[in-house]
């Protein structure tokens, strides 16, 4: 199993992955009947983190690009969605599109500015406009509620339930994962990654990196605004910590912990990291100790996470460069 | 095919070419020879894209070129290929080759064809010619230097450029690597009729494989003959082979 989920691209046996899917997907269709509730709503946590974590790695495994605040996106999603159920009489559907559209929009004129640097000028770039974003949303009193952020958002009645909201997120992670791992899987999937290796010798074969780039960043938002949607249907509020720093680097930790150059690699990151933070938060509030062990460890003994550890071992004669260093 | 005059490129203090002629016709195999520093490798970044000139002309199949992105000097059918290894090293070789395919098919906005089943054919073609078909599935920071060198080529080939530039193509490669590399780029030149235009250390490779070659000296180029000529002239022996040819 382990061997199926590690694959990489364009090496994946189809029918293998397709059956792995499968049984996957009916055990967790399969949940809401034999799991208590705590459990599923867990588990809507953890598909909605990971959908999040794999669009963030969509940029950062696959596209080589220092995403450091992916949260914004997330939670521009997440306010898009609870302010529109909130204030306008829109129809319900529409709100939940818009979600995702205007995080991509965000993405779109967040890349155009940010994509004319590359590496770390980057993603320091993108920190600062993301938190210039942060504190509009945190002070913007009228409008998004401020720090406060927006509570009791009226859902639809159909995914408002534990057992509702966890199914309508089951459902719209596995279709977003799959559009993703198609686009991954296409021409241009394969041209990212060799703008992720090198964007130079990539220029050099005809390739408009710059333009590429932006592309994927338009992509990436897209998905976590899926995500950020996902998250108001299953919490019902939305609050300015959805757009923090923080809660980036958190995702980016599901995105090594997993292994960053796998497709699920985020989703099983996402998993860890959310199961260990309700088990530690069980014994006690200092989540972050547990984080920062977890990170230090990673660092040592797993660099490129653990289903790029395992493929390690499931692939034989395919040695990546990075395990020589 | 491609009209360099006066070119010009400096940086900070430090003038690396300071007035570079050449021409190359169409299916000549054209070599720059010069000591290190010569700004061989400036040169060829100059056509290339990877570098602005300060001054002068470069044009390219009737066109001014000179301060072109790289992808629109590529895309014109200028092919580049590094001296030192320029790969895609997590992708695997024939990923590697299949990427520069992708691009000159116009291929790189496609987000839904699985990219498994593009370009195969063409991709293959390429690594078959640079006998690098048996190695396709491995990850190409795994090879052998020689091998690289080899995809280095490949990956040129892939946007079918109509002029090739390479710079050292055959570096650090085994004597046995060097006629394999030299036969493939003959066997480019003579069938499908593909301008070469490269730069080497090795001078007994570019005087048996060069139809004409270019002599750069600090930055200027002194000369630009039929290898006889290069070979006879006083000014090269001087300069550069040293007196002892």
């Amino acid at each position: 199993m382990v061997k199926i989920l590690s694959t990489r691209y364009g090496k994946s046996s189809g029918f293998k992955l397709l059956l792995a899917f499968s049984v996957i997907i009916l055990i967790l269709a399969l949940c809401p009947q034999f799991l208590p509730r705590f459990f599923v709503y867990l588990l809507a946590l953890i598909l909605i983190s990971g959908l999040q974590a794999t669009s963030l790695n969509v940029a950062l495994g696959y596209g080589g690009m220092y995403q450091f605040h992916h949260a914004v996106f997330f939670g521009i999603g997440a306010y898009t969605v609870s302010i529109m159920l909130m204030k306008t009489n829109l129809p319900p559907a529409l709100s939940f599109l818009a979600g995702p559209m205007v995080a991509a929009m965000l993405g779109f004129i967040m890349g155009l500015i940010c994509v004319r640097l590359s590496k770390l000028y980057f993603g320091m770039l993108q920190l600062s406009l993301g938190s210039l974003v942060w504190i509009v949303v945190f002070r913007w009193y009228s409008f998004t509620g401020g720090d406060d952020g927006l509570h009791g958002v009226p859902v639809p009645a159909l995914i408002s339930s534990v057992n509702g909201s966890y199914y309508f997120a089951l459902i719209t992670s596995i279709v977003s994962l799959f559009m993703m791992y198609v686009i991954l899987n296409s021409p241009f999937g394969r041209i990212l990654q060799a703008i992720r290796d090198n964007p130079e010798r990539s220029e050099g074969v005809g390739v408009r990196v710059k333009l590429h780039q932006l592309v994927t960043q338009v992509i990436a938002a897209f998905f976590a605004g899926v995500a950020g949607v996902l998250f108001v249907t299953v919490e019902g509020s939305a609050f300015p910590d959805l757009l923090s720093w923080t809660l980036s680097l958190e995702f980016i930790i599901m995105c090594l912990l997993g292994g960053w150059f796998t497709f699920l690699g985020p989703m099983l990151g996402a998993a860890i990291i959310v199961s260990l933070r309700t088990l530690v938060g069980v014994y006690t509030e200092y989540w972050t100790f547990a984080l920062a062990v977890i990170l230090m460890l990673l660092i040592f003994f797993l660099p490129e996470g653990v289903l790029g550890y395992f493929q390690r071992f499931s692939q034989v004669p395919d040695h990546s460069p990075a395990e020589d260093k | 095919m491609l009209r360099i005059r006066n070119v010009q490129k400096s940086f900070g203090d430090f003038l690396a070419v300071k007035k570079a002629n050449l021409d190359v016709k169409k299916g000549e195999i054209v070599a720059v020879i010069g000591p290190n520093g010569a700004g061989k490798s400036t040169l060829f970044k100059l056509i290339s894209g990877y570098l602005a000139p300060d001054n002068g002309s470069i044009i390219f199949q009737d066109r001014e070129i000179a301060g072109l992105a790289p992808y629109r000097i590529c895309r014109l059918g200028l092919g580049m290929s590094f001296q030192i290894v320029n790969v895609f090293d997590r992708l695997t070789v024939f990923e590697n080759v299949q990427v520069s395919v992708l691009s000159h098919l116009r291929r790189a906005f496609d987000l839904v064809t699985p990219a498994g089943r593009v370009a195969v054919e063409q991709t293959m073609e390429i690594l078959e010619s640079v006998y690098l078909a048996n190695v396709k599935d491995r990850v190409s920071g795994s090879l052998s230097h020689g091998e690289r060198k080899a995809l280095e080529i490949a990956i040129a080939l892939g946007t079918n450029p109509e002029l090739l530039i390479l710079d050292e193509p055959t570096a650090g490669m085994s004597p046995d690597e060097t006629f394999s590399t030299i036969h493939l780029l003959e066997k480019l030149n003579v069938s499908f009729g593909l301008t070469i235009l490269f730069c080497e250390h090795d001078m007994e490779l570019v005087f048996s494989f060069a139809n004409r070659i270019m002599v750069m000296q600090q930055g200027l180029s002194i000369i630009q003959g039929p290898p006889e000529e290069v070979r006879n002239n006083q000014h090269v022996k001087e300069a550069y082979l040293g007196g002892t040819r």
